[in-house]
């Protein structure tokens, strides 16, 4: 697209205008600026997480954790499940494909209708979830690391139009400190030597799940949960979930101590 | 217009997320945004200040200022000279026409055709202070206040588009903190019990002027100019130019006692 109707500039001068006087910190901001970009472009639910795409199962490690909108927890999870399982592969190397710079796809633009809707991923996570369309941007950081915001829309909701890409992608593009300020890219590399189970384990936590709903959720044992947790909180040289999630919210300056020593 | 080329549209949204992270206060902010948007419609100079319209006859009386982009100290004095003169009646005329909303538009286009090149704001003023083309936008803030900013370009280059007044428009208009926050519109009663004589040197007061610079400028005597002065400091209930400054910047609450 060449050109946006001035009343989508308006919209988006608008939300600009209200975050840049918001009296609160960045992370604050950047949950503004995304709520109000998904409201821009009618998305019901918005995901945006930084990961890392080199970890030895092939699944890329997702780290930092911001997200809105979820009509029920079981769409979360369904969500999270999903993107995480192997159903997402399909989808992942679609996107990532000569992804050297900036790019902002709509689902039709990866997966044609006929192989979208015959694919696990809608079938088994997101249908099943109540979750139709998405739109994906993926903006690369360096070092194999992507910062990623993905909205959906509801099933049943008609599909994401190039209008939509266009303001989605402009925004997030122009605004590099929504991908690069007070994130913790270094944090990655230890998010990167932790197992696939104990990275399910730390999403939760990072969502601010408890051990009995992690457990739950997992279909793991309080016991078990708790020994990831250990191992968790050992691999980043914390002593708890507060300093845990200072290191990611923060960027992982505040109160580290070398997790190796 | 109804359309603005996507290319626009990302240098608003990167000015304005640069704005968001800024860490300043809101003066700084709004000044930081006005440089900003005067380099996205390529603009050379602008100013921007609060106006209370008077009735028919009298000229606006301003408050607030403030202003960047200038060659030099001429140019601006030339800008405030004729602002302040009745050479800008047939603007104003013209602007108050358009009805009560918030209005972006060149100068040009809303006066009669060709006035704007012969009248004695651009001769008298402008043009000898190598300023060519105006754009203005009076924002509306009730009780015939309005925020208005003017963004001029130099002698030689091409008039303001339809472009730059839609940029300028929706920028303005959207963002109503630019406007409002951390402004005194109750200043503005102060303001307009001074004479014409007393905003002129409370226009240079406000944009850091010594009482020198204010003399040789208004060609006064330092000591009328600090007559003047005192009789300001009255009006606003100050007692020198550091409360005064703050009644304007911080919303005139900062330092009350307004006698």
């Amino acid at each position: 697209m060449d050109y946006l109707p001035v009343r989508d500039v308006r919209g988006i001068v608008r939300l600009l205008g209200d975050v840049a006087i918001l009296e609160t910190d960045l992370p604050g901001k950047r949950r503004c600026l995304m709520q109000g970009l998904a409201k821009l472009i009618q998305a019901d639910t918005w995901v945006w997480l930084h990961f890392k795409d080199d970890a030895k199962d092939g699944l890329p490690v997702a780290f930092m954790f911001l997200e809105g909108g979820w009509q029920s927890e079981f769409q979360r999870m369904k969500f999270a499940e999903g993107t995480i399982s192997p159903a997402a592969e399909a989808f992942n190397s679609a996107m990532r494909e000569g992804c050297e710079a900036h790019i902002t796809r709509r689902r039709v633009d990866l997966l044609p209708d006929k192989e979208w809707f015959s694919s696990d991923l809608a079938r088994l996570h997101f249908e099943p979830a109540g979750i139709g369309e998405y739109l994906s941007s993926l903006y690369p950081l360096g070092d194999k690391v992507f910062s990623s915001i993905v909205f959906l829309r509801r099933l049943g909701q008609p599909p994401f139009s190039p209008r939509d890409v266009c303001i989605a992608h402009v925004v997030t593009e122009e605004i590099d400190w929504l991908h690069r300020q007070g994130t913790d890219v270094p944090a990655a590399e230890h998010v990167n030597e932790l197992s696939t189970r104990q990275r399910q384990v730390l999403f939760q936590l990072l969502s601010g799940d408890s051990v009995k709903e992690i457990a739950k959720k997992l279909s793991l044992s309080n016991y078990t949960v708790n020994d990831h947790l250990k191992r968790i909180y050992q691999r980043f040289g914390v002593n708890g979930r507060g300093e845990l999630l200072a290191q990611f919210l923060a960027g992982g300056q505040a109160g580290r101590s070398d997790p190796l020593a | 217009m109804e359309f603005l080329p996507v290319q626009d549209v990302r240098d608003i949204v990167r000015l304005l997320g640069e704005v968001a992270v800024l860490e300043t206060d809101l003066p700084g902010k709004r000044r930081f945004l006005m440089n900003g948007l005067a380099k996205l419609i390529r603009a050379d100079f602008w100013y921007w200040v609060h106006f209370k319209d008077q009735a028919e006859g009298k000229e606006p009386s301003m408050f607030m200022f403030i202003d960047g982009g200038w060659k030099s100290e001429f140019q601006r004095m030339q800008v405030a000279a004729g602002t302040n003169s009745s050479a800008v009646k047939p603007i104003n005329e013209s602007w108050r026409k358009l009805g009560t909303g918030h209005f972006t538009y060149r100068a040009a286009e809303i006066l009669p055709e060709n006035f704007w090149d012969s009248c004695d704001l651009v001769q008298q003023y402008l043009k000898p202070a190598g300023i060519a083309d105006l754009l203005g936008s009076n924002y509306p803030l009730g009780n015939n206040i309005y925020s208005s900013m003017v963004f001029m370009r130099s002698l030689g280059c091409p008039p303001f588009t339809p472009r730059d007044v839609c940029i300028a428009h929706v920028v303005t208009d959207e963002i109503d903190w630019l406007h409002r926050q951390g402004t005194d519109v109750p200043a503005a009663e102060h303001v307009n019990k001074l004479t014409t004589r007393q905003r002129q040197v409370l226009l240079q007061l406000l944009s850091g002027d010594s009482v020198k610079q204010i003399g040789k400028k208004l060609s006064l005597s330092n000591y009328t100019v600090n007559d003047h002065m005192k009789q300001i400091y009255h009006r606003f209930g100050v007692s020198g130019r550091g409360e005064l400054l703050a009644q304007f910047l911080a919303g005139g609450t900062a330092v009350g006692n307004q006698g």
